[in-house]
């Protein structure tokens, strides 16, 4: 008998099956704060199952991770999903997901943390979506009990700008530096901290109130200016999971929350320098009007 | 011609999109905003071999308009499809 434990995730409870993947997740960084006994399961991620990636299918994308240690392909066979990890060192075992829809995974027993990790970070991203809620690639900060998502490619400067707030801007704080989660509650945006959270080890399990969304790109100075909605779903695409935004149904999935999204909220362009001015300019635009 | 099938307009913040997904992961992705009229002539005709006369008789049909006006609308209409890419290659 496989040994499972339950984990809270943005509000939902995972379920996750495995001797070997229960045990790993005891000391895996992110998860312990996300550990509850309490509750029953609405989403299971099995291991130690056996699936194969079949004949066939369609390759929706394929990516590299943790610099190139692990290829990785998503493919789509009829309605079904197979995410397959292959592993550059071919001495560690292929690992692959399969998700037929609904509320649970079943996968192949992960060789590695990295590769428990990340399987389950696909898991959530492909079960929560029916439950309207996605992971999103940013840094993010909480000031005034709401947060901000700062968003832009990796290397853009994203957790510079949050660490120049940390450092200029009275009562900030990083709920999460990679993959926090964004969800529609009630009609409204409200962001999670997760358990996966780059190489920053900053994991909460709280959930804010969304109040802007800020994409960065790097310039030789400071200056933001306000999307439009056409900008806005421009500017926060790119930062959902890429695997999932090339499937036609997981694409649905994702405008749906980028919409009441957008609808919403702020969202902002800002060019910037890595200085403390860069800070105050994103911090005056979004909380600028709120101050007493 | 024909509207590429794997693009689909979704309403999204009260606008009616198309995406042009870029690159994985960059920074690439555009966006194509249609209003009603353009809209129209995507649902007539998606999934349809069609050409510039049809859009115009759609047009014709559907809204007050001369037929010089409706020509030109339809034609511009095709040209922002292509520019965009979301035609089909033509053999």
């Amino acid at each position: 008998m496989e040994e499972s434990s339950l984990y809270s995730i943005a509000g939902h409870t995972l379920c996750v099956v495995g001797t070997p993947e229960v045990t790993g997740l005891k000391t895996l960084p992110g998860f312990p704060v996300f550990r509850t006994e309490e509750g029953t399961a609405e989403w299971t991620v099995r291991f130690g199952c056996d699936v194969a990636e079949p004949e066939g299918g369609t390759v929706l994308s394929t990516f590299d991770f943790e610099g190139g240690v692990i290829h990785s392909r998503f493919v789509r066979k009829d309605d079904e999903y197979y995410y397959v990890m292959e592993p550059a060192d071919v001495s560690v075992p292929t690992m692959v997901l399969h998700y037929a829809g609904g509320d649970h995974v079943e996968a192949t027993r992960a060789a590695n943390p990295t590769m428990l990790r990340f399987s389950l970070w696909m898991s959530v991203g492909m079960m929560g979506m029916a439950s309207g809620m996605l992971l999103i690639h940013s840094s993010t900060i909480v000031h005034r009990n709401r947060a901000v998502l700062f968003l832009g490619e990796s290397g853009t400067g994203k957790s510079t700008h949050t660490r120049l707030w940390l450092k200029n801007i009275p009562d900030a704080h990083l709920l999460n530096d990679d993959s926090p989660i964004l969800a529609i509650e009630e009609g409204k945006p409200v962001v999670y901290g997760s358990p996966w959270s780059g190489k920053t080890h900053c994991y909460h399990p709280y959930r804010f109130p969304l109040a802007a969304a800020v994409r960065l790109s790097q310039a030789p100075h400071n200056r933001i200016r306000r999307l439009n909605i056409l900008e806005a779903v421009a500017a926060l695409q790119p930062s959902c999971p890429p695997a999932l935004a090339q499937d036609s149904h997981f694409a649905d999935g994702i405008m749906d929350i980028l919409s009441d999204t957008i609808a919403q909220i702020p969202v902002f362009h800002l060019e910037c320098l890595p200085d403390a001015d860069a800070a105050h300019t994103s911090h005056d635009a979004i909380f600028g009007g709120m101050e007493n | 011609m024909k509207i590429n099938p794997n693009y689909k307009v979704r309403n999204v913040a009260g606008e009616n999109i198309v995406l042009l997904q870029g690159k994985m992961g960059g920074d690439m992705t555009r966006v194509v905003a249609f209003n009603e009229t353009a809209l129209f002539l995507w649902n007539e005709l998606f999934g349809k071999d069609f050409t510039t006369a049809d859009a115009t008789r759609l047009l014709t049909e559907h809204y007050e308009v001369d037929e010089a006006t409706a020509a030109a609308d339809a034609e511009r209409w095709v040209a922002d499809l292509r520019e965009g890419m979301l035609l089909l290659p033509e053999e």
